[in-house]
């Protein structure tokens, strides 16, 4: 196995004495992109926030995040913004408010630019036109003196990217990156992802909510529930061969991880819904978070749920795991399903 | 921009004539015979008619406005009865002083508002941030002639680090202009200091909640580094409005705190006329007071529309 660029080992991020993440184990290899997946309220946002050091200030971070072999926990602000300035970048998910509205973004991406060495002025408007063709924003001169205001969805959050990208960071953060954007837009930004993080060699770690464009951009999917990873693997096979109950759930839910040339059998059959909601926090039960709203559950759910490995890079928490294949019918055996109510 | 500008010129200058009328009925409806205040209760019913003459008073309403609208264009608005100076003159010289104190206390005012609320913002959690909160508002709640009779008393007084009053004007002495306007302007810059710290606090906690703050920080800034590089900005936009509001209370401060400190200002000139039923000079007084807010306004106006880019072309959307 390849030397590890991120190592997470017991990282709990917690608000007051709420605890919003708690993840046992997390790696991510040079140039490999993680997918982040779960419901709003699963603490995937967090967990992605609290390895760049950009969770809110009131949360606290403890256990370990070693990044290209130096311990990201506990570093004050000023090392931690150094860290992101050099080897890292982050892609927001709402473009508009993530732009400052009172700032050219030519300046914009020049403030990227100059935070990663000592460049000259010339040195830095190059670079910025330079990062603008390489997202594809047209006519960089007369681009960059707009305001955010006057770009379009797609523009804004190109800009963005270009920012990311000024100092080619070893690991790319990407939160939703297509959330806020047109459905005719979002293709063009997850290709563009696609793109300069191969261009540049960099690490992603993919946050969203759609196992389906997780699976297209991503080697490794992880799924989090109630914050705590529930399940972790190849993106294939969480997607073919989920065991969790959680991540067969949202599957089910989610029509759309289909290949676009399977959509047809979807089309007319009822969408499955995970019934309930994701409870408030602090109201989630003990032992498997999931277990109030899985139809599958069993006594021992009340427990913590072991840690199986399934193969090296194939882990889950669960249970009473899914053995068959989704799109079977799922969810008969030799489970208890009556007695989930 | 130039759009903007224009427009608010159109819009400074409609006010202004609206100012006009309104001072000028206003003064009318007031009553009062200003020929029976020259001459005295026992003064011939001849006599009076005469001076009304000679003062125009017995024209009609449209052409006294128009006579007083020109003599305040040709430099022109007589001599001052009671106390013989040349009106506009008069008003021209004590202008300065009254300018002086509006525009210095209103840009230092400013100046700390930022600085101070900017401070208390980003140790909000401290105890440093509530400190600065409670000077603030206890700023806010001393009355400007109170803290002006304190200043008086130990440092002009006991002290006798600075004069106790009298102007000594810039074309004078510069030194000599600033340490005679010291301590009134400290007096009128308390209060306004405090009402803009407290106002950029509360924008600027607003201000650290948004997203760009955690951009710049993603860029390799720090969060106090991101608050000062994007925040400061962005928090002082809506202070233009409140500056705008403040602009009516800081030219009342300042007559009373011309008085306090005996500074030959419009105030001080104000007051005299009004005792001395001098209406044409109380309605030409009352005018410039009008025409300095609304060229105060229209300068804040303005820097909205250079602080925020979408003001700007909001108005170009709006005309087009």
């Amino acid at each position: 196995m390849q030397p590890s660029l991120l190592t997470i080992r017991d990282l709990t991020v917690r608000i007051g004495t709420h605890e919003i993440v708690s993840i046992d184990e997390l790696d991510l290899a040079p140039g490999r992109r993680l997918g982040l997946v779960g419901e709003s309220g699963s603490g995937k946002t967090m967990t992605a926030m609290s390895i760049v050091g950009l969770q809110p200030r009131e949360a606290t971070v403890t256990g370990s995040i070693v990044f290209d072999g130096r311990e990201l926990v506990g570093l004050t602000d000023r090392q931690f913004a150094d860290v992101r300035g050099a080897d890292m970048g982050v892609v927001f998910q709402d473009p508009l408010r993530a732009l400052n509205p009172t700032m050219r973004v030519g300046k914009q991406i020049g403030e990227a630019v100059r935070l990663t060495g000592d460049l000259s002025r010339a040195e830095v408007k190059a670079r910025v036109h330079d990062l603008m063709a390489q997202v594809q924003l047209p006519e960089p001169e007369r681009l960059a003196r707009r305001y955010p205001h006057q770009l379009s969805g797609g523009q804004r959050q190109r800009v963005l990217i270009a920012m990311a990208i000024a100092s080619r960071p070893r690991l790319l953060v990407a939160d939703e990156p297509t959330t806020a954007l047109d459905v005719t837009v979002q293709k063009g930004i997850l290709e563009l992802i696609d793109e300069v993080s191969t261009e540049n060699d960099m690490s992603v770690i993919f946050v969203s909510h759609s196992l389906g464009v997780v699976r297209k951009i991503s080697d490794d999917v992880a799924v989090l529930y109630g914050g705590r990873l529930v399940e972790m693997g190849p993106g294939a096979a969480i997607v073919d061969r989920p065991r969790h109950r959680y991540t067969e759930a949202l599957i089910e839910a989610n029509p759309d991880h289909a290949d676009p040339e399977q959509a047809e059998a979807v089309i007319g059959q009822p969408l499955t819904t995970i019934p309930g909601a994701v409870p408030a926090l602090g109201n989630f039960p003990s032992g498997c978070r999931f277990r109030d709203r899985c139809p599958h559950h069993l006594d021992e759910c009340a427990d913590e749920p072991p840690v199986t490995r399934q193969s090296d890079q194939h882990r889950y928490a669960c249970w009473n795991p899914a053995t068959a294949a989704v799109g079977t019918g799922g969810g008969s055996g030799g489970e208890r399903d009556g007695a989930a109510r | 921009m130039i759009r903007l500008v224009v427009r608010k010129t159109a819009v400074l200058l409609a006010s202004a004539l609206a100012g006009s009328i309104v001072v000028f009925v206003l003064m009318r409806l007031l009553g009062g015979d200003v020929a029976t205040v020259i001459l005295g209760q026992g003064s011939t019913p001849e006599a009076r008619d005469a001076l009304r003459a000679e003062l125009g008073l017995d024209r009609s309403w449209p052409e006294q406005y128009a006579s007083w609208i020109g003599g305040l264009f040709r430099g022109d608005l007589g001599q001052s009865y009671a106390a013989g100076y040349d009106i506009f003159d008069e008003i021209v010289a004590r202008l300065g002083l009254t300018l002086s104190l509006a525009l210095i206390s209103l840009a230092v005012s400013l100046l700390l508002g930022v600085i101070a609320g900017t401070y208390s913002a980003l140790h909000s959690r401290d105890v440093r941030g509530g400190f600065v909160d409670v000077v603030a508002q206890l700023g806010i709640a001393i009355p400007p002639f109170w803290v002006g009779l304190l200043l008086i008393s130990f440092v002009a007084v006991q002290l006798g680090w600075l004069p106790s009053g009298g102007y000594i004007p810039w074309s004078e002495s510069v030194v000599g202009a600033l340490r005679t306007l010291a301590l009134p302007l400290v007096a009128l810059s308390i209060a306004l200091t405090g009402v803009f710290t407290r106002f950029v606090r509360s924008s600027m906690l607003d201000v650290l909640g948004e997203d760009y703050i955690r951009t710049a920080m993603a860029k390799g800034r720090t969060w106090r580094g991101a608050a000062i590089r994007h925040g400061v900005r962005n928090a002082a936009i809506p202070l233009v409005t409140v500056g705008t509001l403040q602009l009516g209370g800081l030219l009342a401060g300042t007559v009373v705190i011309e008085s306090v400190f005996t500074l030959p200002g419009l105030g001080r000139m104000l007051m005299s006329a009004v005792t001395g039923r001098e209406a044409i000079v109380v309605q030409s007084l009352a005018f410039v007071i009008i025409l300095v807010i609304l060229v105060l306004n229209f300068l804040l106006d303005i820097a909205y529309g250079l602080l925020d880019p979408r003001i700007t072309d909001a108005e170009g959307a709006a005309r087009a």
